[in-house]
């Protein structure tokens, strides 16, 4: 199978792949709108209420029964005209939502909003996925040098992939709040974009540490086998500069390699970036999502997975088809 | 020289401390985790909850309505880490016997588990259970119902993956000349399976569980996060204020459900955070040392 041929298979997959998940995504997302309420309304999850006499010490205990109050009933035919009236919408493009950030207006276009919020989260994403693989690519580079620097490598990027994305951004906020309380030095905002150019910073530096880390393992491993290979032995022999033997020889056997953990990496940045929005007050597709899961906006919720599905798909086709080019005699190779 | 391996000690160490905090309200006295106090009188002061850390005797500082923080995440393991044991256990009880089986078959029952697992990784985890979760909350008023559907939620993003790793490493055992000889000798299928080739996967078992079980925990604090969590809240009432809470000192939810307390309270959403991402780490770094141990050994 040639290289073209391999490629356009991949992507025929991916593309089948997308239209599950879409039927998936919206199957799922619009259940809420099979619900009738018919009696008493508490918020799911609700235990019940306490009194207490806030002078007072006081025990909280759910009352027994609490949720048993909420009475509804579920309508296969709401929830079928639910769906065709949200497709209906999606297809003339006349979708609304109630309810958008800082906005007087109570209903808005939803699409044109969305588009905004998409732009929004890519520019952070290609930020920190730029930043991430440059990064990591000279941290895996350390691996060829003194052993301090490839401890130093090989730790960071362990590290970097262990400690998840929300645990930086409270590390990253509560640093920056105990600075500016004790020296009134303000590191980065905590708001996000509208903390204005302050709030990138703490996105992107927990955005792109799972590319750098994901990138310097992939990188620092593939580089350790090729250098263990004959025609680095033969290119030293000849005499050629050892940066050349790194760069011309080296790198191009380790980057193929390298590529098969792009799609794994693209997955888990993508997770990390609707945490990373939602911890950072990034109004992008993240916090659009959790808004649409808050306020009970299912169409909201349907619209956006969409998009990240979408999203997710071509960043992965991507992935796969730089690998197949960068390797023309790895042929599909799955999702990776 | 025995070179050392860092990240199995690390992650040891972090598992021991784990431990720790399971234990320790069997070896010291706490104070009850529900137990609030809205008010505390400093000289001739009355201050309202939080309080922050170091005042009034918390150590880690109080939450909105005065529980001792410190009290809750220590409790809160047992909760967190409980409900993230019980989806390893189901995931390997349904993944382990499955792949094993995908393996033996091959074919359709091979080309199943892949399938499963590569439609499963077609949309990212958080999205999948946050979007299908937000979805049934609204079905699922009761405490126990919602609790069976995050647990399967988790069980089920994950299962799929799990079981194609099996499948793969069972294909790979079943070609190795002692289990030759065992079908030789006209062992069965399930005699082979247990005796020929489970064992072999020990070491893969543990860097797989090890691994599952950190990003069991990640996905748990990021669907915290989306406010996708268990534990149930309760509308605290005083006189002319009123607070929803998270009752049960789960850290996913004390995380979650508090989250937008950073600027003015930051150690209320911190500690739980920290004691979730921590824990997702350990295991992270477990899964990484055993990973090098099985490679150290060839």
């Amino acid at each position: 199978m040639g290289l073209w041929s391999s490629v356009v298979k991949d992507w025929g997959v991916r593309i089948g792949l997308l239209g599950l998940s879409a039927v998936i995504v919206v199957l799922v997302a619009m259940l809420p709108e099979g619900v009738v309420v018919t009696g008493e309304y508490t918020p799911p999850g609700s235990l019940g209420e306490v009194r207490t006499d806030a002078t007072q010490k006081f025990r909280i205990e759910p009352v027994p029964d609490a949720g048993a109050q909420f009475t509804y009933s579920w309508s296969p035919a709401q929830y079928r005209e639910g769906i065709v009236t949200y497709l209906q919408g999606l297809l003339a493009g006349d979708l609304t939502v109630q309810r958008w950030y800082g906005t007087a207006q109570s209903v808005l276009p939803l699409l044109p909003l969305l588009r905004e919020t998409w732009w929004l989260s890519f520019q952070l994403f290609a930020a920190a996925l730029l930043t991430g693989i440059v990064l990591g690519l000279l941290l895996g580079g350390l691996v060829l040098g003194s052993r301090g620097a490839r401890a130093f490598s090989l730790g960071l990027s362990v590290l970097g992939v262990s400690v998840p994305d929300f645990l930086l951004i409270l590390l990253g906020q509560m640093l920056t709040i105990w600075s500016y309380r004790n020296f009134g030095v303000r590191l980065w905002s905590v708001l996000g974009v509208q903390g204005g150019e302050r709030g990138w910073i703490l996105p992107l530096v927990a955005l792109s540490i799972i590319p750098m880390a994901y990138t310097a393992r992939l990188i620092s491993t593939a580089l350790d086998e090729a250098m263990r290979e004959d025609y680095i032995r033969t290119a030293r022999a000849k005499g050629v500069p050892e940066v050349l033997v790194v760069l011309k020889h080296a790198m191009r056997g380790a980057l193929p390699r390298a590529l098969n953990g792009m799609p794994a990496m693209l997955n888990v940045t993508l997770s990390s970036q609707l945490v990373v929005e939602v911890l950072t007050n990034h109004y992008g597709i993240g916090s659009g999502l959790m808004r649409g899961l808050s306020y009970g906006q299912p169409h909201v919720v349907a619209t956006i997975g969409l998009i990240f599905c979408a999203w997710f798909v071509v960043m992965d086709g991507l992935a796969v088809t730089l690998r197949a080019m960068a390797n023309p005699l790895l042929k599909g190779g799955g999702a990776g | 020289m025995r070179r050392l391996n860092l990240p199995l000690l690390l992650g040891l160490l972090l598992a021991m401390g784990l431990a720790v905090l399971l234990v320790l309200p069997e070896v010291v006295s706490l104070p009850d985790p529900h137990l609030g106090a809205y008010m505390q009188m400093e000289g001739k002061r009355l201050r309202l909850a939080p309080f922050a850390p170091g005042e009034f005797g918390y150590v880690l500082g109080s939450d909105m309505v005065g529980r001792d923080l410190l009290s809750r995440v220590v409790y809160g393991a047992r909760y967190t880490l409980g409900l993230a044991a019980a989806v390893i256990f189901l995931r390997a009880a349904v993944a382990l016997p499955a792949g094993l089986r995908a393996g033996w078959l091959g074919g359709r029952a091979g080309r199943l588990v892949q399938t499963l697992a590569v439609g499963f990784g077609s949309i990212p985890a958080l999205a999948l259970v946050a979007m299908t979760l937000g979805g049934l909350r609204w079905l699922l008023p009761g405490e126990t119902g919602w609790l069976a559907v995050y647990v399967a939620m988790l069980v089920l993003s994950g299962a799929p993956r799990m079981a194609e790793q099996v499948r793969r490493r069972t294909e790979e055992i079943l070609v190795m000349p002692h289990v030759e000889a065992a079908r030789a000798l006209g062992a069965t299928p399930r005699r082979i399976l247990l005796r020929h080739v489970l064992p072999l996967m020990r070491a893969d078992v543990a860097v797989m569980l090890s691994s599952e079980m950190a990003w069991v925990l990640l996905l748990m604090g990021q669907l915290a996060v989306f406010g996708i969590y268990v534990g149930g809240t309760v509308a605290v009432r005083g006189d002319g204020w009123v607070r929803h809470i998270e009752y049960l000192p789960e850290w996913g939810q004390m995380l979650g459900a508090n989250r937008h307390a950073i600027l003015g309270s930051p150690w209320i959403p911190f500690y739980p955070g920290l004691a979730l991402g921590l824990s997702a780490a350990a295991f992270h770094l477990l899964a990484e040392g055993f990973r090098l141990r099985g490679l150290r050994r060839g």
